[in-house]
């Protein structure tokens, strides 16, 4: 076939030849991530993080095809045509069951994006399956299986698909840090890929790779603290999720005339009902945005400020709980005093502690009980032959022995005061 | 306010202690497969499901005394875990709201199992999740995990205890 080349910040030339990988691409499902962003709410703190999960699933995409190239020219491992273009779909499609602002829908829908990609990939409703099924009716379920780890071939192609050194990560570290402005998610990336090896069927590094990989890991462990955590894309999405909550929360006692306009596609989402298959590939960031701008003006004064501090990002003050979280447990019911008497008569949607675990990425932590399998490297001296990255990197033990966790307790500007003499005593 | 953290301090209070991040995890990831509101994403890892958000949760419990991590020398140089609720475990499950719908009986019945056992139901219930039947989610579990499921005998009481956990479950 004719061979399509889409132009890429960040890796160049992504170039196409497969049918199926083209029509997926073409598909309305995969179009539609061209309309959800893959950092969701970070456009508030960097003005250039609009980039979406479509850009990113190609960047997988070249990546999966350039890795398992760089193990067959090096004659480590050789896939067959066909496993191959099975591996570079499934990258192709890990994203696609995401839904606009991945994390707080998922919250709203009650399911998880993997279980999307499953059904998308899956049910004989989606276009999707319909090109896979008609390459071969074998596909949609070993495509499936890559992403969900239950795979039976190789494990370093489900590997290659998630885990610690993963094409996922590899370009979302770049795309972000590049798209945000930001040099934190920068690594050499010929590097890290010439580095990679194959041992009794999974993904290691050579020992040449130590340094590749103590880039990739402080890549992460940077773009975590000061892009994936920033404090004002957390407290905006804090915001977002107050207002989603007040909007199902009036969906659902019947103040419905509180919202104002409701798109459609949106109603099985606040009334909570289960969603179909063709609802959710309906459902992108457009109508969210929409909606939210419309309820600036809803008859529902809580829903109108809130959205109206979403649209014109007036961001709720982040206070840091780390030293008073004590003091927070034992005076919790005298901080929702203080923020109700600042002038706000339903603080529950106006103070919330945001924690680590509410971000989606995550940096490198050194390999505990039932935890993710470690980074290995082949050494090409000594024994054991392979050692886990922080036992040979001094820089990677600094930052992996611990994992660190932060609280920020987040309330309306008006009120932070009043809740700081309060959380003093 | 502390709901996020109330089921899972809830199931530290019922089983007074946990031995294993490991049994901790199968532990919930088995709760949520019957029904029961964990919300944490799990992945299929080398030891079974796994939720890396469930792994930061336990240590923010830990920050705010919900919880209480012990952690003692391992035989091979790796450690062990034991967790136990907080000194402000109270206050994660207090006031009306607090009525955590998890059966006592399942996490202690949970809790007096091998942690490598519930590591073979867990990923029989995640295989099945996937569209796996039994007999296939068995085989998948032997192959996945040689070293500890070869033998069929334990592959089969992993999928007995999946069949019976059944009883517990709420939707």
């Amino acid at each position: 076939m004719k061979e399509y080349v889409f132009r890429d910040p960040v890796h160049g030339n992504i170039s196409v030849t497969d049918p199926t990988v083209f029509a997926l691409i073409q598909s309305p499902e995969f179009q539609r991530l061209r309309r959800i962003r893959q950092l969701g709410t970070s456009f508030i703190s960097y003005p250039g993080a609009e980039h979406t999960r479509f850009a990113h699933s190609l960047g997988v995409y070249h990546l999966m095809d350039r890795v398992l190239r760089h193990l067959a020219d090096r004659g480590i491992v050789s896939l067959d045509a066909e496993e191959h273009a099975i591996a570079c779909c499934a990258a192709l499609l890990h994203d696609i069951g995401h839904g606009p602002f991945s994390h707080l829908f998922e919250k709203l829908g009650k399911t998880h994006h993997e279980r999307w990609v499953e059904r998308i990939i899956s049910s004989p409703e989606s276009g999707i399956y319909e090109i896979l099924a008609g390459r071969n009716p074998r596909w949609p379920s070993r495509i499936t299986s890559i992403i969900a780890g239950t795979w039976d071939g190789p494990a370093f192609v489900k590997e290659l698909v998630s885990s610690q050194v993963d094409v996922d990560r590899m370009d979302y570290l770049l795309r972000d840090s590049r798209m945000c402005g930001v040099t934190y998610g920068q690594f050499d990336l010929d590097r890290l890929i010439q580095t990679i090896t194959v041992v009794d069927g999974h993904i290691v590094l050579s020992d040449k790779g130590v340094h590749s990989a103590e880039e990739f890991l402080l890549a992460r462990y940077f773009m975590y603290w000061n892009v994936y955590f920033h404090k004002a894309t957390r407290s905006i999405e804090t915001i977002l999720d107050k207002l989603l909550s007040r909007a199902v929360h009036l969906y659902q006692s019947g103040r419905r005339d509180g919202l104002g306009y409701l798109p459609p596609v949106l109603e099985p989402i606040l009334a909570g009902r289960a969603i179909s298959l063709p609802e959710y590939l309906s459902l992108d960031e457009t109508d969210v945005l929409y909606a939210i701008k419309c309820w600036t003006r809803a008859a529902d004064p809580v829903l109108a400020d809130l959205a109206d501090r979403f649209i014109n990002r007036r961001l709720f003050s982040g206070i840091r709980l780390d030293e008073r979280l004590d003091a927070f447990v034992a005076r919790h019911d005298q901080v929702l005093a203080a923020v109700q008497a600042a002038g706000f008569p339903e603080p529950e949607y106006y103070r919330e502690v945001d924690k680590t675990s509410n971000v989606t990425y995550s940096y490198y932590v050194k390999p505990t009980e039932g935890g993710s399998p470690p980074i290995q490297i082949l050494m090409d001296y000594g024994k054991p032959p392979l050692r886990e990255v922080t036992s040979v990197s001094d820089v990677l033990k600094s930052i992996a022995t611990e994992r660190v966790t932060r609280h920020v307790l987040f309330v309306p500007k008006e009120a932070a005061e009043a809740v700081e003499k309060v959380l003093a005593g | 306010m502390f709901t996020p953290y109330r089921l899972l301090t809830w199931m530290l209070l019922t089983a007074g202690e946990i031995r294993g991040r490991k049994k901790l995890q199968k532990m919930v990831f088995i709760a949520q497969s019957l029904g029961y509101s964990f919300t944490e994403p799990f992945d299929l890892h080398v030891w079974g499901p796994y939720s890396e958000t469930l792994a930061v949760k336990l240590k923010e419990m830990t920050d705010w005394g919900f919880a209480r991590e012990e952690v003692l020398p391992g035989p091979a140089g790796n450690h062990h875990y034991i967790y136990t609720p907080g000194h402000n475990a109270a206050q994660a499950v207090r006031g009306p709201e607090a009525e955590a719908v998890l059966p006592t009986e399942l996490v202690l019945h949970l809790n007096a199992q091998d942690a490598t056992l519930l590591e073979g139901v867990a990923t029989v219930l995640y295989l099945r999740s996937k569209g796996q039947d039994g007999e296939a989610a068995g085989e998948t579990l032997a192959r996945l995990k040689p070293d500890k499921f070869s033998d069929p005998a334990r592959v089969r009481a992993a999928g007995i205890f999946a069949e019976e956990l059944e009883a517990y479950r709420i939707s």
